[in-house]
């Protein structure tokens, strides 16, 4: 009965060749998720330079500041960044430290350019909507189906510009932002801010197709 | 999605380890492919037990008798077991061939072998079912295992008969998969099944433990299991190919499962005993490792359901919100492509099970293609299985009996 007595070295064998396919394979998917982590933060580097060369731009031709302002591809660089923020949360989990820094930052560019915006169209007149969205991926019900709702109205109409902020993110300009907009329960979530109407609760796309 | 993810790394880690432990076992043990040299030729009885086999009775007749084996060492022998077609009438044609062909009341397949063993003589004892097919060297191949007095039995290289439909395509594929796992359990002398198309028994087991046993659901699972329990050896002879017809239907084939895996569950708590470091690889890996990837399998079919559903609900609701119009969300970005590691693995892990089924086909001299037939193993195989244990858990915990079905 040789070949029944367990042969214990056999499987100490297979258990380091077995350990170490697996931890290869755990390595290389990490590796493509840290890849990736470093690709957003590049491009929150050079979104960063790109709204303060607005910025100056924007101080310095003070003549005629409204002929060169052009934010667009700027907004869709925003929304892909979140987008992909967004990517990066399912795949690495929402409490993970590195994406939450990064979508920390986010929220800061997004105020950057949201006040930017605001400030141009005030001086330029420019018909640019604006919504404010304040959700929460752990306390909220239904802010998966208005964040449907609200890249649905982005795509349809390209003067709105949409800023979703995570109201987790714990960060001071956007505590301060949360406490200007009296965002202070979680049971009101998600909120919606366009321009001076606040909606609590989930928002129907129609109601909001009304306002535009 | 944390939960799921484990799940699937837990199951990729043990899948990966149990195939690399199979493969190291098969290439360490190789010499053991080589079948023992014939010394002389045993007194065989071929007992073919049939109910209702009229499609299948003649081939199988017809294929034992074009066996190479000294006639004068080799008996044929029908147990019709109470049928209500035309089987025992077609047998009867093949009595001028030498074939021995017994009637009796229906009693079950157990029954009908015990039956013949009875009034066996022979020296070692081969069952045959009625829809299977032998090839003409299976038992030349086979006999020289017997040489060594712990040997009590043969088995052979089971496979689908032909190509079939879709169903049989999959089983053809399992049957292949299993070609490769009855050497290697041999290799680590835990072979737990003896099928019922063509094993070959030495008579005195029989003798001194009783025939088969006849109150089971899966009297193969009993008898090698009784085998083991004796710590007589079970051998297996890779090269010896034995054809079986598998059910064509998707009820046949989850009635055959049912009693399969509902006498898996009764036989292994029959024999409990057997899980134990006294009966080595069998009572410490194979018999439990059976056990927890029956747990995985289940719970991660459970999760992946639910997990479908909840996710289903969810895209439903978001989709409503828009009015179905999905063309308004889409966007692609090429950055939100990632495979997860456990992709990565269960990939790899494919790859390699696949190339093991190439050994199969290699080794035991099959040249059917199964490109496609293993992608449809893959897509289907898993969900198939994960429902023929629930039922059968499902059975067996609320005591529910099983009909015998082949």
């Amino acid at each position: 009965m040789d070949r029944r007595k367990f042969n214990g070295s056999r499987f100490f064998l297979v258990f380091i060749l077995t350990t170490f396919i697996f931890l290869m394979g755990l390595w290389f998917g990490q590796n493509m998720l840290k890849s990736k982590l470093s690709e957003i933060e590049k491009m929150q580097n050079d979104f960063r330079t790109e709204t303060s060369t607005l910025e100056v731009e924007y101080m310095f031709l003070n003549q005629k500041p409204c002929s060169i302002i052009n934010s667009s591809e700027l907004s869709k660089e925003l929304y892909q960044m979140g987008s992909r923020l967004e990517f990066m949360e399912e795949s690495y989990g929402k409490n993970n430290n590195d994406v939450l820094s990064l979508k920390g930052y986010y929220s800061l560019l997004e105020m950057r350019h949201w006040l930017f915006l605001e400030n141009v169209r005030q001086q330029c007149n420019y018909d640019i909507k604006t919504i404010l969205y304040f959700y929460s991926n752990v306390r909220c019900d239904r802010c998966d189906e208005q964040g449907y709702v609200l890249t649905f109205l982005r795509n349809e109409y390209p003067n709105l510009n949409v800023y979703s902020f995570d109201v987790d993110i714990d960060n001071s300009a956007l505590n301060m932002l949360k406490e200007h907009f009296n965002i202070n329960s979680f049971d009101n979530l998600p909120v919606i801010i366009f321009g001076n109407k606040t909606f609590e609760g989930f928002t129907p796309l129609k109601t909001l197709q009304n306002e535009l | 999605m944390v939960l799921a993810e484990t799940v699937a790394n837990i199951s990729i880690y043990l899948g990966l380890f149990t195939l690399i432990l199979f493969l190291v076992t098969f290439f360490e043990q190789k010499k053991e492919l080589k079948n023992p040299k014939i010394t002389r030729y045993y007194n065989v009885d071929i007992l073919i037990p049939a109910y209702n086999e009229e499609y299948s009775i003649e081939k199988t007749i017809q294929s034992v008798l074009n066996l190479d084996y000294p006639k004068n060492k080799l008996k044929i022998v029908v147990i019709d077991d109470g049928s209500t077609d035309n089987t025992y009438k077609l047998a009867k044609k093949f009595e001028k061939q030498g074939v021995i062909v017994y009637t009796k009341k229906n009693g079950g397949k157990a029954n009908a072998l015990n039956y013949a063993i009875k009034r066996s003589n022979a020296e070692v004892i081969f069952s045959l079912d009625a829809d299977s097919f032998v090839e003409k060297d299976n038992l030349k191949r086979m006999v020289g295992y017997f040489d060594n007095p712990n040997v009590m039995a043969v088995t052979p290289a089971l496979k689908i008969y032909g190509k079939g439909n879709w169903l049989q395509k999959v089983q053809g594929v399992e049957y292949l998969w299993g070609v490769f796992l009855r050497k290697v359990f041999a290799m680590l002398g835990s072979i737990h099944v003896t099928p019922g198309p063509f094993t070959g028994y030495r008579k005195i087991f029989f003798d001194r433990y009783g025939g088969y046993d006849e109150t089971t659901l899966t009297e193969d699972i009993e008898i090698a299991l009784r085998i083991q329990g004796k710590n007589y050896i079970i051998e297996n002879c890779m090269d010896a190919s034995v054809h079986t017809i598998g059910p064509k239907t998707f009820t046949g084939l989850f009635n055959q499962r049912l009693r399969w895996y509902r006498g898996f569950l009764d036989n292994t708590f029959k024999h409990k005993y057997l899980f134990s470091h006294k009966y080595g690889h069998l009572g410490l890996f194979v018999l439990p490792s059976s056990f927890i990837f029956i747990f995985i399998l289940l719970f991660a079919t459970l999760l992946t359901v639910y997990n479908l559903v909840i996710g289903a609900y969810k895209a439903f609701l978001n989709l409503n919100a828009i009015n179905f119009n999905f063309l308004g969300v889409w966007q692609f970005d090429i950055f939100n492509i990632y495979i997860p590691p456990f992709l990565i693995l269960g990939l790899f892990l494919l790859i390699i099970a696949y190339l093991v089924i190439m050994i199969a086909k290699r080794v035991s001299e099959d040249n059917t293609n199964i490109k496609f037939d293993y992608l449809l193993y893959i897509i289907l195989y898993w969900n198939l299985l994960a429902l023929w244990w629930f039922m059968a858990i499902i059975y067996k915990l609320c005591s529910i009996k099983v009909k015998w079905s082949k």
